[in-house]
């Protein structure tokens, strides 16, 4: 204390400067912060004083004490130490996690490998659903524009009108659009899908079914895109209709058919009967504009002529056939993009007729009408949440165990809250230990993801188009996987941190393990963790046994025709440049010449197939002989089929004919109608030689056929009619033989058969009628297994988080179920004892999920087949799953109780 | 951890310090320039890095001599390995002439 005495004035405001400044260092850091602060001030005082008096003594100047400089210096130096003490406050936390927490946390991992392994492969299994989710959702939704610079500065552009916001653009309008365009946009592009079929004159091969785009000029300079090889369209080739005959590449499609060979540049191709220039090959990457497709090739708008087949439609104001697509500038909102648009349609409405009453619309890209709006959202969203659910399921696993490990430290958590540490820090230490087990988790999840993302694979519909999508774990997955595997550790770390470091706890140093570790607190959060997760599972399991049952449903369902030995080929004749009269003595002659083929029983040409994608078409009809209730209107639904139609799809024959080879256009009009259509509209009387009037037309009817499914699986029979193809001509048809044997056998006959005929015609889209009806059952079969799948370790989940808490409470209560056996409980006793604890959560948790499984399913009531959204089967069947499973899993640990010696388990105490 | 990443500047001029003998946050700010609102947190991030540790003073000898004990520095076998590599990065830098921007780098 007499130290203290004689400091002067100075150097005790400094020290005081300290001491007061103390409250403002972190607590843990306070005491050390201080004896750091004041030792360091102490001694610097003293070295200052020493030395002056030094300075002094030899220069001998009258000035003793330390010079105002330095005392304002010492100041300065000494306010650093408030912001030392801030920085402190802000970084504390880091640095003693950086160094202490990981290093035990990292330990503690290592001390477990059983418990670490179990919660890092269910924190994997959680997370590598949802990126893999994630990764689908970023290549369907986000990643339209591959290899596109700004990509995100595109948005679609559509044409509306009153009833409808999809229409696409007529290509007066878009030159307006484009000439006249806003500040807020720098450019405009236009394109449209265009198949064609494409020789390559040098190697002589077969003709090639391929997919392009017709583009307006300014298409690649828009989108960024430079050729790597060769160029892309000049001025000139946007200028003149139908004058420059050039085409370019798509990268892929180069390497797929032309191995990469340079020399292709400057190469004559044929593209639907005309010769056609490559200039360039596309950059690698770039696969077009159309959502999903990874196109081959792309031609100038000014040749739309020569590869689309309805004329010449680029002075047409209202032919609307062209997608759009607006680049903003950079800093312009869609909005006002929007606004600037809306002033311009108001300016083109009124100066043509043509574009009266039309609107326009701008769309982001993943909800534009041309990538089927915002239905795949929805799906992805479906796919999302359920990922979302398993991920839930797996955090409430890993928070049960992690209670449970916590209630096994127990004694070293007491023991460092008695010693003084503060319940922030021991939370701190256990939310450290459970973010290494998030980012192992995290890492496992995304590993897994690598390999499960290209899972999507199964669920592209099998269309006749180049559809490719190519998940990617790239840069906003990764970023998704760590928001994901932080955002978990708050899910599944931080009640068991806040309950493993209460302060109950420390009355675990007062009494016996076992009893603390029953803290009923503690086992009621685990409790609910199991019920929840049960419930969980429920939901998903009835959901996925709903698709389920669906499915079957749907596969059991006669779809009206036979599907076997058939096999199917896309012919198409327009861009071969057929006419119709040329195009039905092709077909006649076709069909006579498969029909010869070994192995063919019946063969016929038919405009779609039922089931397929793209619907039905359908017409306003009268029905001689019907008189129609007053508003009622009559809709036929129909199809444009080949002569045996009825034999090669084994359609019945209820009454009347097939049709023959003789119902061609010189003869009179015929058609066949269904079952449903002779029933409605004939009652009472034959429907053969009825006559249906379409439009103009009187056509007699021949034959009635058996009902079947037209449009889609789940249909109800509908009016349906088969009209001749001679008759009502359609170029673009699919070829449908009945094979006596295997029906792949036979494609190198039938197209030798094609090309003997025409050498230009691709056979295109090859495929067997069972491969066809895939689509039919497509929605069906993807939801049920995705929802399968999910449910599934959902289940797998569950059931161990259900035996990791019975497992817990049988260890808990050894010392009383030792006690009750010593007492003469019996074996079956002490195991239904413990069965009762496990079904008691499997039934509350049971009763949760099938309330919530009630309320969930029916939002997609519309898409189950046959099936209730309330089905007794599977609500039922689901149940009785779980009950066992469950039990299954109660009974282990209730056996080893049975087991409990009692002379044991009371020295255990 | 990532040690391997490039020390800021003033990091490696403590580094520097400590190597050339100053031991205590005062004596490291003469060396260095820096204020104490930099050196004080940048001494403890060099510690929680791994670079440097600290020690208190033996309290009894500090007792005996009538002051109280002080918290000084080392450098860790990382800190001096990191040091190293800084300095040898720096010694890349070849001196070059600035004239053109009329700045002269010598003394004076």
């Amino acid at each position: 204390m007499s130290r203290h005495a004689g400091r002067p004035f100075l150097l005790r405001l400094l020290l005081g400067i300290i001491d007061a400044g103390r409250w403002l260092a972190p607590p843990s850091r306070r005491r050390d912060w201080r004896r750091q602060w004041r030792a360091d001030i102490w001694h610097e005082w003293r070295w200052l004083a020493r030395r002056r008096q030094i300075r002094t003594q030899r220069s001998q100047s009258a000035q003793r004490d330390i010079g105002l400089g330095e005392r304002a210096a010492l100041l300065r130096r000494t306010a650093g130490a408030l912001r030392h003490a801030f920085w402190l406050r802000v970084h504390v936390r880091s640095l003693e996690m950086m160094t202490h927490d990981l290093r035990y946390g990292w330990r503690m991992m290592l001390r477990k490998p059983g418990f670490t392994a179990a919660a890092v492969l269910t924190l994997g299994l959680g997370i590598g659903a949802n990126v893999t989710m994630f990764s689908w959702v970023d290549a369907t939704l986000r990643r339209q524009l591959n290899g596109v610079a700004d990509a995100d500065r595109f948005v679609a552009l559509n044409n509306t009108t009153r009833t409808r916001d999809d229409i696409s653009l007529s290509y007066p309008d878009f030159v307006d659009y484009r000439n006249r365009r806003p500040d807020s946009i720098d450019d405009l592009i236009a394109y449209t899908l265009a198949p064609m079929n494409l020789r390559d004159n040098a190697a002589g091969a077969e003709p090639l079914r391929v997919f392009g785009q017709v583009v307006s000029g300014n298409y690649f300079d828009v989108l960024g895109i430079r050729t790597p090889l060769g160029r892309t369209f000049s001025a000139g080739e946007d200028r003149t209709p139908n004058a420059h005959p050039v085409v370019v590449f798509s990268h892929n499609f180069w390497q797929r058919r032309f191995g990469g060979d340079p020399s292709v540049v400057g190469r004559t191709v044929t593209l639907n009967g005309r010769a056609f220039t490559v200039i360039g090959v596309g950059p690698p990457g770039f696969r077009g504009t159309e959502p999903f497709l990874n196109l081959d090739l792309w031609v100038p708008m000014m040749m739309h002529g020569a590869v689309m087949t309805a004329g010449d439609r680029l002075a047409v104001r209202g032919s609307h056939w062209l997608e759009a697509m607006v680049k903003l500038k950079p800093g312009a909102t869609m909005a006002r993009a929007q606004a600037d648009l809306d002033v311009l349609a108001r300016d083109l409405a009124a100066a043509y007729p043509d574009d009266k009453g039309f609107g326009v619309k701008l769309y982001e890209l993943w909800r534009a009408p041309s990538s089927g709006g915002a239905r795949v959202a929805g799906v992805m969203g479906v796919q999302l949440g359920v990922a979302v659910i398993v991920l839930l399921i797996a955090c409430a696993n890993v928070a049960n165990l992690l209670l449970a490990r916590a209630a096994s430290r127990q004694r070293e958590t007491a023991v460092r809250l008695t010693l003084g540490a503060s319940r922030t820090r021991v939370v701190q230490q256990l939310l450290t230990e459970s973010t290494l087990l998030a980012l192992a988790g995290g890492v496992v999840g995304t590993a897994l993801a690598y390999w499960t993302a290209d899972l999507i694979q199964w669920f592209i519909p099998p269309a006749p188009l180049p559809i490719q999508i190519n998940p990617t774990i790239g840069p906003s997955v990764l970023t998704f996987a760590i928001a994901l595997t932080s955002l978990s550790v708050l899910f599944f770390g931080l009640v068991p941190a806040l309950q493993g470091s209460s302060s109950s706890v420390v009355t675990a140093l007062k009494e016996s393990a076992a009893a603390v570790t029953a803290s009923p607190r503690r086992a009621r959060v685990r409790k609910i963790l199991v019920v929840a997760q049960v419930a969980l599972s429920i939901v998903l399991l009835v959901s996925a046994g709903l698709f389920l049952r669906s499915l079957q449903n749907a596969q059991a369902l006669d779809p009206g025709f036979s599907t076997r030995n058939g096999l199917l080929a896309s012919v198409d004749l327009l861009p071969a440049g057929y006419d119709t009269p040329r195009g039905r003595v092709f077909f006649r002659d076709l069909l006579s010449r498969v029909r010869e083929l070994p192995g063919v029983e019946a063969a016929t040409v038919t405009q779609r197939m039922p089931l397929g994608f793209g619907g039905t078409s359908d017409v306003g009809a009268n029905i001689d002989g019907y008189t129609p209730a007053p508003n009622e209107e009559i809709i036929l639904y129909f199809n444009r089929v080949g002569s045996d139609y009825l034999k090669t799809m084994g359609i019945g024959v209820v009454a009347g004919r097939d049709f023959t080879d003789r119902d061609t256009a010189d003869w009179s009009d015929v058609v066949i109608v269904n079952e449903t259509v002779a029933r409605r509209y004939f009652a009472g009387r034959p429907a053969i030689g009825g006559h249906i009037r379409i439009g103009q037309r009187s056509v007699e009817i021949v034959g009635v056929a058996r009902d079947g499914k037209y449009a889609n699986i789940m249909e109800s029979p509908r009016p349906f009619m088969y009209l001749p193809v001679q008759q009502w001509f359609r170029a673009d048809t699919v070829l449908a033989v009945k094979t006596t044997g295997n029906p792949t056998a036979i494609v190198p006959a039938v197209q030798q058969a094609l090309r003997s005929m025409d050498t230009n015609i691709p056979l295109f889209d090859i495929r067997t009628i069972e491969d066809h009806l895939a689509i039919a059952l497509f929605v069906q079969r993807m939801v049920a297994s995705l929802l399968g799948g999910f449910g599934l370790i959902a289940l797998v989940l569950a059931t161990v988080g259900l035996y990791g808490v019975i497992a817990g409470i049988v260890t808990q209560r050894t010392a009383e179920i030792g006690m009750r056996v010593a007492l003469g409980a019996s074996r079956g006793a002490i195991i239904s004892l413990i069965l009762e604890q496990g079904l008691g959560m499997t039934g509350l948790g049971v009763a949760i999920g099938l309330a919530g499984a009630f309320a969930v399913t029916r939002l997609f009531k519309s898409l189950l087949l046959g099936v209730s959204t309330t089905d007794l089967v599977t609500f039922g069947a689901t149940t009785a799953l779980l009950v066992v499973v469950t039990l299954a899993a109660t009974y282990l640990p209730a056996r080893r109780a049975a087991s409990v010696d009692p002379l044991a388990a009371l020295r255990y105490e | 951890m990532a040690k391997s990443a490039a020390l800021a500047f003033g990091q490696v001029s403590i580094l520097h310090a400590i190597a050339d003998g100053s031991r205590f946050g005062f004596d490291i700010m003469d060396a260095t320039g820096f204020t104490s609102g930099t050196v004080y947190p940048a001494l403890d991030k060099l510690e929680s890095l791994g670079y440097v540790t600290s020690k208190w003073e033996d309290p009894r000898r500090a007792r005996r001599d009538k002051r109280p004990p002080r918290r000084y520095f080392d450098l860790t076998r990382a800190g001096a390995e990191a040091l190293a590599a800084a300095l040898a990065r720096y010694k890349n830098l070849k001196p070059v002439s600035l004239a053109a921007w009329r700045i002269r780098t010598s003394e004076g």
